[in-house]
């Protein structure tokens, strides 16, 4: 059988752990050339030789997100070791949680950067190159936050609910170059960014309480996003554009 | 590496073209598949319409919205396969009436069709799949169930019942921590492409999709232009 994403040339940002890695190893065991980019070296290395290793056609590339020169950079990069990319998954970000009265102006203009410029720069980039191609499919990792509040979590959750509508104006613009733009909102997914992000003992009452809400009494595992993501990206989906996917045991509907 | 190697998948509405993909699709990945229609004929001609299921398949009739319905298909499945892992609630009938041309026989036969038959499914379905530790249910709705189109009222209704349905269903399932998933697949009414439904019903089918229930894929393309 054929595999989903023979000869797709798949980019993935934040590609160097958690749900970016997960995605990697789904896309390039369907058959994709795919690649990671991340700020961390070390991380992207190791992830690109463990996916190699597993038979995968993988790159590491180093990116920082926000820096717009740097998307050009990578797109160059990308064009000349693969061919100009197929899919991108948006997926890099970052996530504070923090009452809003504690909460630094500049921290949220961080999560902003972040979350919504960045996802911004890659789509604008990577349609200019698809429209030229005649097509292309382009996946941004949003969150349940982005579709409904959460305490600490105003300004994790205004930029998410910001990627997810901006998801769906790229969508409709580019709908007519057959670009398709989707949002995926996972649940908690459990990985070591949880730990980062809430310190040892925070993310562990964080996991209990969600799983207590959570129907499937669970927390995914990254590559429970992986297989939606290669639905998204494969011509599986032909016609899903502007569309909100969401993986979360449930957690929205209660 | 076949995706749903080895799960039993009931599929409704077997004379329809989609379900027919899906039900390719499932054997293609591995599935054992049982296919039920009103007309015994139908799920049989379906049924030899499909490659590469070997004695992996059944058809059979099935009478429709009733609960001896039901339960009579999933014993005949059974006694084939030991049990039911997937059930797929073939697609809904479709009307294209304006509610002034409408009758209220219209209606009520689009409520037995679109809603009382998939509640029927997941009534008999959610015990089958519990006996099996747990499963997937998924349920063939319409993007009309979020999107109300003119000369189509009663297609608009029953789909948002069944869509909703399916979501109280599914929470159900988690207060009793069985296993069992229940999502939907909302179609296009005229431009679905049957291998494309096929291909999220796999996803749906598949352990891919564990972590996912009371959620839906919308396949219509039509979600950035409203």
């Amino acid at each position: 059988m054929t595999k989903r994403l023979e000869g797709k040339v798949v980019v993935i940002t934040g590609g160097t752990d958690g749900i970016g890695r997960g995605c990697a190893a789904a896309a390039a065991r369907e058959g994709a050339r795919v690649v990671v980019t991340g700020r961390n070296e070390e991380r992207g290395r190791a992830t690109a030789n463990q996916i190699a290793a597993a038979g995968g056609d993988i790159r590491y590339i180093r990116q920082d997100v926000t820096d717009e020169a740097n998307w050009d950079a990578v797109f160059a990069e990308v064009g000349d070791t693969f061919g100009s990319p197929d899919v991108l998954v948006n997926n890099a970000g970052d996530c504070i949680l923090k009452p809003i009265v504690d909460y630094p102006v500049d921290t949220l203009r961080y999560m902003l950067q972040m979350n919504i410029e960045a996802c911004y720069m890659g789509t604008r980039r990577a349609m200019q190159s698809m429209a030229a191609r005649g097509g292309g499919s382009i996946v941004n990792m949003s969150s349940v936050a982005g579709l409904k509040g959460g305490v600490n979590g105003t300004a994790y959750g205004a930029s998410k609910a910001g990627m997810t509508l901006f998801s769906k104006a790229a969508a409709a613009e580019g709908k007519p170059r057959g670009i398709r733009v989707n949002s995926v909102h996972p649940g908690l997914i459990w990985g070591d960014g949880v730990v980062d992000t809430m310190g040892e003992e925070g993310a562990a009452k964080f996991r209990k309480m969600i799983v207590a809400r959570t129907p499937l009494k669970m927390v995914g595992a990254p590559e429970d996003i992986a297989g939606i993501v290669v639905f998204l990206a494969s011509d599986e989906s032909a016609h899903v554009t502007g569309r909100e996917v969401i993986v979360d045991g449930g957690y929205m509907a209660v | 590496m076949a995706r749903v190697a080895g799960k039993v998948v009931l599929l409704t509405r077997a004379a329809d073209r989609v379900v027919q993909a899906c039900a390719q699709a499932l054997i293609d990945e591995g599935a054992h598949v049982a296919l039920a229609d009103t007309d015994a004929s139908k799920a049989d001609q379906a049924a030899a319409t499909l490659t590469g299921a070997g004695d992996g398949i059944i058809s059979l009739g099935k009478e429709e919205a009733t609960d001896e319905g039901w339960l009579q298909a999933l014993a005949a499945i059974e006694t084939r396969f030991g049990g039911v892992d997937v059930l797929v609630n073939g697609p809904p009938q479709i009307l294209v009436k304006s509610i002034a041309d409408m009758t209220l026989e219209d209606l009520r036969a689009l409520e037995e069709t679109n809603v009382v038959e998939p509640w029927l499914g997941l009534k008999h379905g959610i015990p089958a799949l519990r006996k099996r530790g747990g499963g997937s249910i998924i349920n063939l709705s319409l993007t009309l169930a979020r999107d109300g189109a003119a000369n189509m009222s009663g297609n608009c209704a029953t789909a948002a019942g069944s869509r909703v349905m399916s979501q109280a269903a599914a929470l159900e399932c988690g207060e009793q921590s069985d296993g069992v998933r229940v999502n939907s697949i909302l179609l296009d009414h005229d431009a679905s492409v049957p291998e494309e439904v096929a291909a999220a019903v796999v996803y749906l089918a598949s352990d891919e999709s564990r972590f996912m229930t009371a959620g839906e894929i919308a396949l219509d393309g039509a979600g950035a232009a409203k």
